[in-house]
């Protein structure tokens, strides 16, 4: 495949993973507006349809990206690549951890729905957990940074 | 940190909420075609005004920073025969984005009007309209045309 046809797959993989990153995240935002359980449950069952264009969009940027690096024959082990790969990291550690407090967070929602649908203090409270707030809005200023490298290369 | 670098980065940037707008409308046209009750299409609803922030965020400033990157760089010129087909494409994209929100009013309006009236049960004539083909059409011209803006950028034919 030319640099172009990897350029390509490696841009759509990022716009995949950060438009759809960006999509969750403001659905659970919009998730904290609500009261009733149902309408919660409803807009945290919609981040997951999301989920796999977030997956499948870093699956494909990473790998592209490896590759086009390994074409343009840059070292993996300049400065800009190895914070890439470290924020990486951190987001698919707090990716997988925040998505499973989230996941518990639209089951306790689907249930409370199902009886009575009253809005419920403990569903708030983990709505607006600080530490789960936390953590997804590191993956976001993570996803700048690593656009922030990609463009500057610091150290390249 | 040249001029140029900022450009690409605010012109990318713009593109990613281009793209979370986008995934954002499907995710809100897939959930109010899925389902039939007027407090989930009022609550599915509510993400639409959302999307179009951060829609008219990202259209705007992709052009804004693409053209001016296209007049700031060496070697490319906006009238190159791939920068217009961008920006036509482009304006494709926004304009069909655009036309299919109306689509889906009359589907909210429906749902508002009977949460207003406090019918929260199943409405065959709310599920009719939410499966409207028309919006749902624009709105995959609309992602085909913001991709093909993709292919475009990176192949650049003609150049």
């Amino acid at each position: 495949m030319s640099e172009d046809g990897i350029l390509f797959l490696h841009l759509a993989g990022v716009l995949l993973f950060v438009g759809g990153s960006i999509a969750a995240a403001v659905l659970r935002l919009a998730a904290m507006r609500r009261q009733r359980p149902s309408e919660i449950a409803l807009l945290l069952r919609a981040v997951r349809p999301v989920v796999p264009v977030v997956a499948g969009g870093l699956v494909l940027a990473i790998a592209a990206g490896f590759w086009l690096a390994q074409r343009l024959g840059f070292a993996l082990s300049q400065t800009w690549l190895t914070v890439t790969f470290v924020l990486i990291a951190w987001m698919l550690v707090v990716g997988a951890v925040a998505g499973r407090q989230d996941r518990t967070t639209r089951e306790l929602a689907e249930r409370l729905a199902a009886d009575g649908d009253a809005p419920n203090e403990r569903l708030a409270h983990r709505l607006r957990d600080p530490v789960n707030l936390a953590l997804n809005a590191s993956m976001l200023v993570a996803v700048v940074a690593v656009v922030a490298l990609m463009v500057w290369k610091p150290g390249s | 940190m040249s001029l140029n670098d900022w450009l690409l980065a605010l012109h990318l940037l713009s593109g990613f909420a281009l793209t979370a707008a986008i995934v954002l409308f499907w995710v809100a046209i897939v959930a109010i075609r899925r389902t039939d009750r007027p407090e989930q299409v009022v609550a599915a609803a509510r993400l639409l005004p959302v999307g179009s922030v951060v829609v008219i965020v990202g259209s705007l400033g992709v052009v804004i920073f693409g053209i001016w990157l296209a007049i700031a760089l060496d070697g490319v010129e906006v009238w190159n025969g791939w920068v217009i087909a961008a920006i036509i494409l482009w304006a494709v994209g926004t304009e069909t984005g655009r036309r299919s929100d109306p689509e889906f009013a009359p589907c909210v309006n429906r749902a508002k009007e009977l949460v207003a009236a406090g019918q929260t049960e199943p409405d065959a004539r709310l599920a009719e309209l939410a499966r409207t083909q028309k919006g749902l059409l624009l709105h995959t011209i609309a992602t085909v045309a913001i991709l093909l803006i993709l292919v475009d950028m990176i192949w650049k034919p003609g150049a």
